[in-house]
């Protein structure tokens, strides 16, 4: 078995367990905290596993994003004005232009209009090269957006997620009914610091990105699988 | 009138413009380089104290057009007393460097020579180049004319001193930092102690004198370029594409000379001559349109080889004044 098997195996597990501890009951009998504190509790606790949810799916679904990067820049050049976009517009033109002396080279005769040609050729080369320039701007410009993409989705869900693990590492997410799981899975469920009986916040985070990284691997079409004849 | 916006049709403005020291002719093999460079040369020395005219073609020819045998040393031309010659080989200095090193045993820079000349292309050329630039700047002439090699040759070597410096440059300056522990690696096991210090003065001093040179090549008040072709497609093709690269080296050029044109007589019959006359025609038409900047000398093709001084003589007054062809259709 591979790695990413026995990985998945497990973490299957994880997701079963927790799915189950969830319809089981939001707010069990617990049998660590008071009553009167399970109130306060429960809020957060319910702000809690919503919030990390979210957070897994939001990463998932935003990841689709960094793949279609080219196809957003295309469409932020053309439609917000800025430095990018003028870059970008006046790269576009240049293709256009250089492709249309190229034809007109093509229909010229180098033999019979040689003067005519070699202006046409003086003025390609020096298109090409003003070309090449700024397509190199524009190539700095489009990874600096790919870039500022995948980076506002790290802030937004990665780092999120870290700092709520951090902040929270000591609140239960939700209880589980005690008996429900042997004492060993339970010290498992609430690492590193949440009460014991509950379930912490970093294995509910690990949970849910497991969660959803299978669910979206499995809305994804697959790739095509098998040797494919070169 | 459209004639007056042309440029006149003759190399006048080279010989006139008294500054220039450096003069290049080159363009595709056999359109007649080596006749040009030697009649431009005959021009310049009645205009000039001292010319000294160079073949840089492996294939010598200044022999072959003066009747007399040329070496690496600088030798005057039988007839002429400001006017000397001589022909070098680019690839050979480079070679016989590589032959002294070698021969003093045990010398670890001649086989870091040897290697410096295989992995960059063609620095063996440029570095007999510098040689050569510096043994030529230290004699006295007025100005040099060099009949180069066709036309790929003529570029790289002209394209030498900017790659060249930059690399040399780059050399002298880590040698300023690891050249004495170098000098005591090498020093004390092999080679004599003087080795190092000798081989990057070597260098440096040729660095100095690419530097200058290129320098020099980029202004167009000491350097220009001489085109010549015949009215070829290809070879005008060749031309166009030598402009542009000039350009791009920042290397003057204004003058073009066409040669082996034909001017049958009115009501010849020869087929083949009216034939190609018309094609010519068609080209010469083309380049006055498209090089209206240039001077651009029609030099006719003649009924014998030019050879020997007399006949050179003749065939240069036609670079200063235009042949006026007879009766032509």
């Amino acid at each position: 078995m591979t790695f990413r098997q026995v990985s998945e195996q497990t973490c299957v597990g994880y997701v079963a367990a927790t799915v189950a501890a969830l319809g089981s009951h939001p707010y069990p009998l617990h049998h660590h905290n008071p009553q009167h504190l399970s109130i306060i509790v429960a809020t957060t606790m319910s702000h809690l596993l919503i919030t990390v949810l979210l957070l897994a799916i939001g990463w998932q679904m935003t990841g689709v994003l960094v793949s279609l990067a080219p196809a957003i820049w295309r469409a932020y050049t053309r439609i917000i004005p800025s430095r990018a976009s003028a870059d970008a517009e006046a790269l576009r033109r240049q293709q256009t232009e250089v492709l249309k002396i190229r034809k007109e080279m093509a229909t010229t005769s180098s033999q019979d209009e040689f003067a005519k040609w070699a202006k046409l050729r003086r003025e390609h080369d020096k298109k090409v090269a003003e070309l090449e320039k700024l397509s190199d701007i524009v190539a700095a410009h489009k990874t600096r957006f790919s870039q500022a993409i995948s980076t506002t989705r790290w802030l937004l869900f990665s780092a999120l997620g870290f700092f709520i693990q951090i902040w929270h590492r000591k609140e239960p997410v939700f209880w589980l009914p005690s008996g429900w799981v042997p004492d060993y899975v339970e010290w498992g469920l609430c690492f590193p610091q949440a009460p014991r009986g509950s379930v912490s916040v970093n294995v509910w985070s690990a949970c849910t990105a497991v969660a959803a990284g299978l669910v979206s691997a499995w809305l994804k079409p697959s790739p095509p699988t098998g040797n494919r004849v070169a | 009138m459209a004639d007056l916006d042309e440029l006149e049709p003759t190399l006048q403005n080279i010989i006139d413009q008294k500054t220039l020291r450096w003069i290049f002719v080159g363009g595709k093999g056999g359109v007649g380089k080596t006749t040009t460079s030697c009649s431009l040369a005959i021009q310049l020395a009645r205009a000039r104290k001292s010319v000294l005219i160079i073949s840089t073609d492996p294939a010598h020819n200044l022999s072959d057009a003066f009747g007399q045998k040329f070496g690496k040393e600088a030798r005057k031309i039988d007839g002429f007393d400001n006017l000397s010659a001589m022909e070098i080989d680019p690839s050979g200095s480079m070679q016989e460097l590589l032959e002294s090193s070698e021969s003093g045993q045990g010398n670890p820079l001649g086989g870091m020579m040897q290697d410096l000349a295989f992995s960059i292309p063609g620095v063996d050329e440029a570095m007999s180049f510098a040689e050569v630039l510096k043994q030529v700047k230290s004699m006295s002439y007025d100005t040099i004319v060099f009949d180069t090699a066709p036309t790929g040759h003529t570029l790289r070597f002209l394209q030498f001193p900017t790659v060249l410096e930059k690399a040399l440059g780059k050399l002298s300056q880590l040698s300023g930092r690891f050249g004495p522990m170098l000098n005591g690696i090498m020093g004390q096991g092999l080679g004599g102690p003087s080795n190092v210090d000798e081989m990057l003065q070597k260098m440096e001093s040729m660095r100095e004198t690419i530097s200058e040179v290129n320098t020099q090549f980029k202004n167009p008040d000491m350097t220009t370029f001489v085109c010549v072709c015949i009215a070829e497609f290809l070879s005008l093709y060749e031309t166009e594409r030598m402009i542009q690269e000039l350009t791009s080296y920042e290397i003057d050029t204004h003058c073009i000379v066409v040669n082996q044109l034909l001017y049958p007589k009115k009501g010849s019959e020869c087929e083949q001559c009216n034939a190609r006359r018309k094609m010519q025609k068609k080209y010469l038409d083309q380049m006055t349109e498209l090089y209206e900047d240039f001077n651009v000398v029609k030099m006719p093709l003649l009924t014998e080889e030019v050879r020997g001084k007399e006949k050179l003589e003749k065939f240069s007054e036609m670079l200063i004044t235009p042949f006026v062809p007879p009766d032509v259709e």
